[in-house]
């Protein structure tokens, strides 16, 4: 009976993981193309994939034009997130996430604006020089200054 | 009389100085700006049992760490982490300490100036991890955190990070070393050290340091895992000056499917008694990621300190163990950990002998 019950509490366990791991496999990878970097007077007009994700990752204290540098992401409430944590971190929104507190727990970033909406990081980007965002291309609207654009090269 | 006037000259020279030239940067390009603050805390709960020793398992209440980051304008930030910890000379047995509080000066690009209570960065644990245990790759630090690495230097340093296209990052500092406390030190001699690392990607680090410290009556302070007494040692104690030097290695890659840190320290401690001791540790942790939440790994940890040592006292530990790492989401996660300790040296007490331990740890941050 003991030798059963444990088969079966192992066969659970190898479904559960195994399952979780085709599920984060299932996912379908971002490319640059599904995405509008933002930033507001960074210096820059231009950058590459691998670019951006050294921005992303906390590269830059401050730019070349010595304007300090902001990182804005999606929370996790934002319906941007899993696509931009896939695309810049290779990873999930939670990933994402905890790359973003050990970085601030090291002392060695400042902490990012996590924010909930595509319209709020083009809010924000618009009030924040010094900042950089990214969105999906398809919540691009009027509201979005032309002049913010990033334009993301290969 | 001459020298002890020079000293009190220059120390009132060095603390004009100091105040003169932080003031100077406070003041550089600084805009009026609402400082904004964030505020985080961390801690973690441990159960350990060891079957030859039941009488030795139990629930413990682990480290409660208080977390605070604050821009103060665009390039002056400040960091501060308050630990609660079980401290037995306490009513309560437990004892707040300020492990890191620092003010950080970015001054161009990515070099900054950090003036403060720093964990001194000799290797890369002491250097990311700092007091999370929700960070840990393992429930423990390494065994050479207990005996040779200098946690903390109060002082200052300067600190460039990801510069170049291999992302080189340097830190220079000086400070309070191994013997002093919060409030201060006496004599003129400082601890110093310097370190480099490069990032060849976005999960490796690979990086070297070097540190110096001359401890003048051999009495740890409050700047290192080091106990003055120690409970392996039964002979006399030492307590003259020991000229403590120590170098690191570290090589850490935290990819998205293996993991590995491998920790190693050469230390030499010479004595005017029995002059120079060469002591050695070594940590290894390999790690595989079956996905976010599930991480087993392996640990390797040993520690030799030479016969001639009278600052550690001599000593050879080897831990090896086996666990298990389950992430509930990045705030938190629980740890098992099934570790046998050898103690290789004698033991005070019994004579040499081994340790099966079993040890659970949930960390939480917020």
């Amino acid at each position: 009976m003991g030798f059963k019950k444990w088969n079966r509490l192992l066969f659970l366990l190898v479904w559960y993981i195994s399952g979780s791991f085709h599920k984060a496999a299932a996912q379908q990878t971002p490319v640059a193309q599904d995405f509008v970097v933002i930033g507001n007077d960074i210096g820059i007009k231009s950058v590459s994939s691998s670019g951006l994700t050294s921005i992303f990752r906390g590269k830059y204290s401050s730019w070349s034009n010595s304007q300090s540098a902001i990182i804005v992401l999606p929370s996790k409430k934002n319906p941007s997130a899993g696509l931009v944590a896939l695309f810049l971190y290779k990873t999930s929104i939670t990933g994402m996430q905890k790359f973003w507190l050990s970085q601030v727990f090291q002392g060695r970033s400042n902490a990012p604006s996590f924010l909930d909406s595509d319209e709020e990081i083009i809010d924000y980007v618009e009030k924040n020089p010094g900042a950089i965002g990214i969105i999906r291309k398809a919540s691009v609207s009027s509201k979005l200054n032309p002049n913010r654009i990033i334009l993301i090269t290969n | 009389m001459r020298v002890p006037l020079k000293i009190s000259l220059l120390k009132e020279f060095i603390k004009r100085s100091s105040i003169g030239c932080f003031l100077f940067f406070i003041t550089l390009g600084a805009k009026a700006q609402k400082p904004e603050t964030h505020f985080n805390g961390f801690g973690h709960l441990d159960f350990s049992y060891q079957p030859a020793d039941s009488s030795n398992s139990s629930f413990s209440l682990g480290e409660h760490d208080f977390f605070i980051t604050s821009k103060l304008n665009k390039n002056i930030s400040f960091l501060g982490e308050y630990v609660f910890r079980y401290n037995p000379g306490s009513a309560t047995t437990f004892l707040p300490s300020i492990e890191r509080s620092l003010v950080k000066i970015n001054y161009t690009g990515n070099h900054s100036v950090i003036a403060g209570k720093i964990h001194t960065p000799v290797n890369y644990w002491n250097d990311v991890y700092h007091h999370g245990r929700l960070f840990f790759p393992t429930i423990d630090r390494p065994i050479a955190f207990s005996y040779l690495i200098p946690l903390h230097t109060l002082g200052v340093q300067l600190q460039g990070q990801n510069l170049g296209k291999l992302n080189w990052g340097y830190d220079v500092f000086t400070g309070n070393g191994i013997s002093s406390n919060d409030a201060g030190k006496k004599g003129m001699n400082f601890s110093w050290g310097t370190s480099i690392h490069f990032k060849p990607n976005d999960y490796t680090r690979i990086g070297a340091s070097f540190y110096s410290d001359f401890i003048s009556n051999n009495r740890a302070g409050v700047h290192s895992g080091h106990n003055s007494n120690p409970s392996h040692y039964t002979g006399p104690l030492y307590n003259k000056k020991v000229d403590f030097k120590l170098a690191c290695l570290s090589i850490a890659h935290f990819g998205n499917r293996y993991e590995l840190l491998s920790e190693s320290s050469f230390n030499t401690t010479r004595t005017d008694s029995l002059g120079v001791a060469q002591n050695f540790s070594s940590f290894l942790y390999t790690g595989y990621v079956i996905n976010e939440k599930h991480t087993p790994y392996l640990l390797v940890d040993y520690l030799k300190v030479d016969k001639k040592d009278l600052y550690t006292y001599p000593l050879e530990l080897l831990k090896t163990g086996l666990g298990y790492k389950y992430e509930f989401n990045h705030l938190i996660l629980v740890k098992s950990q099934v570790e046998y300790l050898f103690e290789l040296h004698d033991h005070k007490d019994h004579g040499a002998h081994n340790n099966l331990l079993f040890k659970l740890q949930l960390a939480y941050g917020f």
